[in-house]
């Protein structure tokens, strides 16, 4: 139905402001007539004349400035930065959805989590130092507590068991041992 | 270490109505809050008395890392580190760390009260008679270097602290003193 009446409503607006003419509404009717004697028998001129103002009118479009649409969202776009506000796509809601969507995508471009470079380790300012000078054959290890302190204000159930470490009686043995030259 | 329970959340009371803060670790010992300067210098002033300080401080926090500990037969570096640094958490004098170099075993205390040199002694007693008592194994400490935030001590033996004191009175780093060290006869 919507199909059928668009023809006549679109040829009526082109003059824009203008009732249609009664020579031009019996014109279509004939040339109809011969085409679709069904949908023509139905049609009235009356008809036709009335639903004129009730065109969707495209009177806006003939009193657009002769600049391109392009230029005119850039326009809106700069005049809206000037403003200070927010600048809107320019889109319906559906393609601005879109647009959102896909600067999502794009901001989500992240590297793999295996890409990215590991901290630096916890170690202090006077820690390194001997560590690189002395040989392989000495190595330097850092025993830190065994769980951070901070977490036994929460409620804290036991944590899964640790690998046997190096007994800390026997490291401290073997530092008293250390006698110095001479 | 099953008490990692320890109740650290309630280890510091301040009770503004009567003007009171108190340690609950684990015995309800009163405290009163004063800067780190002025005790850096009441200690500094105190000249050999500060060892019987040290030594009383010392058996309440090494009290305190036993408990932690619960009894556990050969307690590893991180097992000991956790408890002693947890008990001088508990009052407000900072954590520690353990580290090694070849056989050469240093406690990294940080945040100390202080880290001035008047301070040093004092650590070095505290350290100590703290790892002393935990591990019933007889030690001596020197403090080997000072940091921004913390105090690195050397555990050994009393001749080798008496050159890592004479060392770094003479301004030489901690790693220059360790290689030193290190570079001696191991017993």
């Amino acid at each position: 139905m919507v199909e059928a009446a668009k023809p006549a409503v679109v040829e009526a607006a082109t003059p824009v402001a203008e009732a249609p003419k009664p020579a031009v509404a019996e014109a279509t009717k004939s040339t109809l007539l011969e085409v679709l004697p069904s949908v023509a028998a139905s049609m009235d001129s009356t008809q036709v004349s009335r639903r004129v103002p009730e065109a969707p009118t495209a009177a806006p479009k003939t009193s657009l400035p002769a600049a391109s649409p392009s230029q005119q969202a850039d326009d809106r776009i700069a005049a809206s930065f000037a403003a200070g506000s927010v600048v809107s796509p320019g889109f319906g809601d559906d393609e601005a959805d879109h647009v959102e969507t896909v600067a999502f995508r794009v901001g989500r471009a992240l590297p793999k989590v295996n890409q990215v470079p590991a901290p630096p380790l916890p170690i202090t300012t006077a820690t390194p130092s001997v560590a690189r000078e002395e040989s392989t054959e000495r190595r330097s290890e850092r025993f830190a507590p065994s769980m951070p302190v901070a977490h036994i204000a929460a409620h804290f159930t036991d944590a899964a068991p640790k690998p046997a470490s190096t007994s800390f009686r026997s490291l401290l043995q073997r530092s008293v041992a250390l006698r110095p030259r001479g | 270490m099953a008490t990692r329970l320890h109740p650290l959340a309630s280890a510091v009371t301040v009770d503004l109505s009567h003007g009171r803060i108190e340690l609950k670790t684990p015995s309800v010992d009163r405290a009163v809050a004063v800067p780190t300067v002025w005790l850096a210098r009441a200690i500094a002033a105190l000249g050999d008395e500060l060892v019987p300080l040290a030594k009383s401080l010392a058996d309440s926090v090494a009290n305190d890392a036993a408990i932690i500990l619960d009894g556990t037969a050969d307690p590893t570096p991180e097992e000991v580190a956790y408890a002693i640094a947890l008990a001088l958490g508990q009052r407000g004098l900072g954590t520690c760390a353990f580290e090694r170099y070849g056989d050469a075993l240093t406690l990294l205390w940080n945040s100390p009260p202080s880290t001035h040199a008047d301070f040093h002694r004092f650590a070095a007693t505290l350290v100590a008679q703290v790892v002393s008592e935990v591990t019933r194994v007889q030690t001596q400490a020197a403090v080997l270097s000072t940091h921004a935030d913390g105090i690195t001590l050397f555990l050994g033996s009393e001749a080798a602290c008496d050159l890592v004191r004479e060392r770094a009175g003479r301004g030489e780093s901690g790693p220059q003193i360790l290689a030193t060290l290190l570079g001696g006869a191991s017993a």
